[in-house]
């Protein structure tokens, strides 16, 4: 594995440092299925835990080297629900929750992606 | 020098194709008897590396940064990569990384508290999923 050493990231006209690119970067993401349940895409993830009808927990290989990083979340499902929010965002872990517009947990596809500093 | 865990990753999952493994690990948490059994799902790109090796650190680099407060640097990214594992095994590493100890390691009770089993025989009608439990009929663990 070869490694490139520079301060900043240039496309010919607008030039940023690499810090940016590398701060600005999602750390892990996961494309998750709850009805199957089974993970589909992903990146950095070792395993998904289905804690029951809509509730999971997200697990990361490389672990972030705190808490609450920003962990934002997405479903396609329906406009009409209330939809899907990551919380409780750990450095190794970060649990994820999908509800319907009555309240309650369903099942549900969902993406998620965790920002953060490395371990 | 050893490039960090996640560099790593990075670079397995250019290279390798994923591996969707045939088992699951259910389990149930001993400290919260109402809640129903809980599924782990292995990862695809997590269970290629580890086949393939050189890529994922020790299982005991895990175990001892789940103490060091956050911060601090951690064990675990910049340790020497471990080589290949059979499935089985990677099950086994991911069960020791994933799930609480008070779970696999230190439950003396009577009741079967985890199973790796394979995945068919994971229920696909979920209507009843927050009542899920393991069968202590069936002793067996599948392997």
């Amino acid at each position: 594995m070869s490694t490139l050493n520079v301060a900043n990231v240039t496309d010919g006209t607008t030039s940023v440092p690499t810090g940016y690119v590398v701060n600005g970067s999602a750390k892990a993401w996961v494309r998750y299925y709850q009805l199957t349940p089974a993970i589909s895409k992903s990146f950095n993830v070792s395993s998904v835990t289905d804690v029951g009808t809509g509730q999971s927990t997200v697990n990361f290989t490389a672990g972030l080297d705190g808490i609450e990083y920003p962990a934002p979340t997405n479903q396609s499902f329906s406009a009409s629900e209330l939809g899907v929010w990551s919380w409780n965002a750990g450095a190794s872990a970060t649990q994820v929750r999908t509800r319907n517009l009555s309240s309650a947990d369903v099942d549900r596809a969902y993406n998620l992606a965790q920002f953060g500093d490395l371990a | 020098m050893i490039a960090h865990l996640w560099d790593r990753l990075a670079d397995a999952k250019a290279r390798l194709d994923p591996v969707q493994s045939k088992y699951r690990v259910l389990f149930e948490n001993p400290a919260e008897p109402e809640a129903p059994a809980a599924v782990l799902v292995p990862d695809p790109n997590f269970m290629a590396a580890a086949l393939a090796g050189n890529v994922l650190p020790p299982i005991d680099t895990y175990i001892r940064d789940q103490s060091v407060p956050d911060g601090q640097p951690k064990e675990h990214p910049y340790a020497e990569p471990v080589g290949a594992m059979t499935e089985e095994e990677a099950i086994e590493y991911l069960v020791m990384k994933d799930i609480s100890p008070s779970i696999w390691r230190d439950y003396n009770g009577n009741r079967t508290i985890m199973k790796i089993v394979p995945v068919e025989l994971i229920p696909s009608d979920r209507s009843f999923r927050n009542a899920w439990k393991i069968n202590q009929a069936e002793q067996e663990i599948a392997a």
